[in-house]
């Protein structure tokens, strides 16, 4: 169970930045940014898709 | 024989689905006569009835009790088909135009059932010629409605005045959360029930049986 | 300051003292009228549940013409044509199916199978957007369709939300006021039992998958507190709404409610008030038989709403702990007289409010059925019995 706990993905994450970054490759500027931008839309995308059973 | 159906009714009020179904199975392989099987449920959910009426059962057990009945009747109504079914009377139960509320009426329908009565539930959303309709069709003695939403409480008015016009000879009786003597007068109703048994108690007396 | 900000203030000092457990200059009143406000503003059903100005607008009306600490509604939650893009397959709405003044209609099942239950486990995310949004709405069928609907609903929502926002700001500048609470969430069991599982499918559950039903709670529990907190937006002023459904007495038994209700529940509010934020512990129905275990929250955490409990058992369980509010009977602001209702209301403010802690609000939602001189008849008697 504890792996599978840690594997988890966390609430207001649909598709981890870990899994992102692999697929964008080398990064040449400043990753923070991109990925700060990357986890408001996240975090935009998980409520939405919760909004549909939280209620 | 009738051992094989030893228990049928303890297993229902334990609420012990795969006992009960087994025994129905067992019983109608060893020829058990369908109905005895059912007289049997029958008992089971009066006692579950009490049991709530006395706090010792909640919904949940309730629920649980009417999902194993439905699977325990799927397996016994092929079987009932020719054999007349007796019952104390008819009753016509249903939600209230507009009100989608449907939980607390299939437990009372569910109950009623159990104690022996045939009932019609029309279900939810129902207007007034669909009660109308049904009280004719089958000779009801007994209409019950149920209604929670306080906003619905109104058209169930026009929907007793409705049967009333209709000149048919039913009592009616309805329930739900907000249901209490002053909604009882307001709407016109004979009796009001607030708990699930209340319904079996009003039918007690209704029919006499 | 202005006029508005300084009635603003005052008004926020007059409910956070009383969530606060202390005695304000007077007992704040928070109405939560949903469908009345429709009647009372004059639009029908159809205009709420489908256009967001006019649903704003119902609060507006209400706002200017009575005095009340929060701003009651919108009266409708339900964005129709959201549901309309996506093609939902469990609403029924007035204007559409029903008769324009019609109540909408929720048709609940067992959306969620058991046999879902560990895809729901591993990555409820996925599992909702995947499986659960194509299997609810028709707009799914094909890959166009899907994705059109996913874009229109995801807009629908900004924009109605930005519109809320917009009312936000003019109710505090305009009318000194706000919303009576920041943010929604839900009692991990209530998320599986209303929308997912059903009633039915999560009474069978405790009986015959006692252990899947528990994973799927305790994974709800991160994911309820983080959802209170995004609705939010991060505020920790307001309390954050809870409807709490499936709870109350007599839906579970008692070992029921303490193995499948309580622990995750008390866990998301317990979370919630370590970012700070406070519940209001909305108990639709009658709680009484549970009040001791409620007690064990820490002091504050949660307002609790009285709809059908037991008010004076509420109040010596909970009193001095926690803010309770409402418990004016919806019935009576039916049916009963102004007098009736000022009369309830008195005895609330002495029996319930005379050592603070108290917001006044009826039991339920309060929908078209109640008479608008009762819901008067409410806030006269508050704003000048309510004195303290
Ligand atoms: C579950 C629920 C729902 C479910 C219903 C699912 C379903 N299939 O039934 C959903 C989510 C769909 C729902 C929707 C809405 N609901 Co609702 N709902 C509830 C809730 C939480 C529980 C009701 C319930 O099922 N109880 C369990 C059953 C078994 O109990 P019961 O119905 O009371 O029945 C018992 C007795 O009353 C009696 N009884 C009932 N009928 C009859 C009939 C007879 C003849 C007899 C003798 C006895 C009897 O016996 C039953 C068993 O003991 C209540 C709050 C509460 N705790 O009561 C709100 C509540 C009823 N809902 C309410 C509202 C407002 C709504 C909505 C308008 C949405 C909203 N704005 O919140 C919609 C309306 C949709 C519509 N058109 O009807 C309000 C009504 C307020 C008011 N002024 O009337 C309530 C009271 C919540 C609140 N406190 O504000 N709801």
């Amino acid at each position: 169970m504890a792996t599978e706990d840690s594997k988890r993905i966390p609430p207001g994450v649909c598709l981890p930045w870990e899994e992102k970054v692999k697929d964008i490759g080398e990064i040449r500027g400043d990753e923070d940014i991109i990925k700060s931008e990357w986890e408001k839309l996240e975090a935009f995308a998980y409520v939405y898709i919760w909004w549909w059973v939280q209620r | 024989m009738a051992n094989q159906i030893d228990g049928l009714k303890d297993a229902l009020v334990g609420l012990d689905m795969y006992k009960v179904l087994d025994k129905v199975k067992a019983g109608l392989d060893a020829g058990v006569a369908p109905m005895d099987m059912v007289k049997d449920l029958q008992a089971g959910m009066v006692e579950i009835g009490d049991r709530f009426a006395r706090g010792e059962y909640f919904l949940s057990e309730l629920i649980m009790s009417g999902e194993i009945m439905k699977k325990a009747m799927a397996l016994l109504e092929p079987k009932l088909a020719g054999v007349d079914q007796e019952y104390k009377g008819n009753i016509v139960i249903g939600t209230v135009q507009g009100d989608i509320h449907d939980l607390g009426k299939n437990i009372v329908a569910m109950l009623l059932k159990g104690a022996g009565y045939n009932v019609i539930d029309l279900g939810v959303d129902v207007p007034a010629e669909k009660f109308i309709d049904a009280v004719k069709e089958n000779q009801a003695p007994l209409l019950a409605m149920s209604v929670l939403l306080t906003g619905c409480q109104d058209p169930m008015r026009d929907i007793i005045k409705a049967v009333r016009d209709a000149g048919l000879d039913v009592k009616v009786l309805i329930g739900g959360n907000y249901v209490d003597e002053k909604v009882k007068e307001y709407c016109g109703a004979d009796y009001f029930g607030t708990t699930a048994d209340d319904g079996v108690k009003v039918a007690k007396q209704v029919f006499g049986a | 300051m202005s006029d508005k900000k300084i009635l603003y203030q005052e008004r926020l000092n007059r409910f956070i003292t009383a969530m606060d457990v202390g005695k304000p200059d007077r007992v704040p009143i928070r109405l939560t009228l949903s469908e009345f406000l429709a009647k009372y503003a004059g639009y029908t059903l159809q205009e709420i549940y489908y256009q967001m100005d006019k649903n704003i607008e119902c609060s507006n009306k209400f706002i200017q013409d009575f005095d009340v600490d929060t701003v009651p509604g919108p009266p409708s939650l339900w964005m129709g044509g959201i549901h309309d893009a996506t093609g939902a397959k469990y609403l029924k709405f007035a204007g559409r199916e029903l008769e324009k003044d019609k109540q909408f209609q929720f048709l609940e099942s067992d959306y969620m199978k058991a046999e879902d239950y560990d895809d729901f486990i591993a990555n409820p995310t996925k599992w909702i957007l995947t499986t659960l949004l194509p299997r609810i709405h028709t707009e799914f069928k094909d890959p166009y369709r899907a994705h059109l609907s996913l874009i229109k609903g995801a807009a629908g929502m900004v924009m109605n939300q930005g519109m809320l926002a917009e009312a936000g700001k003019r109710w505090a500048e305009e009318y000194g006021i706000f919303p009576p609470f920041s943010g929604m969430s839900k009692a991990p069991f209530d998320t599986l039992g209303d929308v997912l599982r059903g009633l039915h499918g999560i009474m069978m559950d405790m009986h015959l998958c006692p252990d899947k039903l528990l994973a799927a709670l305790d994974v709800l529990v991160d994911h309820n507190i983080y959802y209170g907190m995004a609705t939010a937006a991060g505020d920790t002023t307001l309390p954050l709404f809870m409807p709490l459904h499936r709870g109350s007495y007599p839906f579970l038994n008692p070992e029921q409610w303490d193995k499948f209700y309580w622990p995750t529940l008390k866990k998301v509010i317990e979370g919630l008030w370590k970012h700070g934020k406070r519940t209001l512990f909305y108990a639709e129905g009658d709680w009484t038989p549970y009040l001791e275990k409620i007690a064990e929250l820490p002091d504050k955490s949660i307002v609790f709403h009285v709809d059908m409990t037991d008010m004076k058992k509420a109040k010596e369980i909970l009193g001095g702990r926690f803010c309770l509010s409402g418990n004016v009977p919806n019935t009576l602001l039916t049916y009963g007289t102004p007098e009736e209702v000022s009369d309830y209301c008195k005895k609330l403010i002495d029996e319930v409010a005379c050592d603070g802690g108290f917001i006044m609000d009826a039991g339920g939602v309060v929908q078209w059925d109640a008479k608008v001189e009762n819901v008067r008849a409410m806030i006269e008697t508050t704003l000048e019995y309510g004195v303290y």
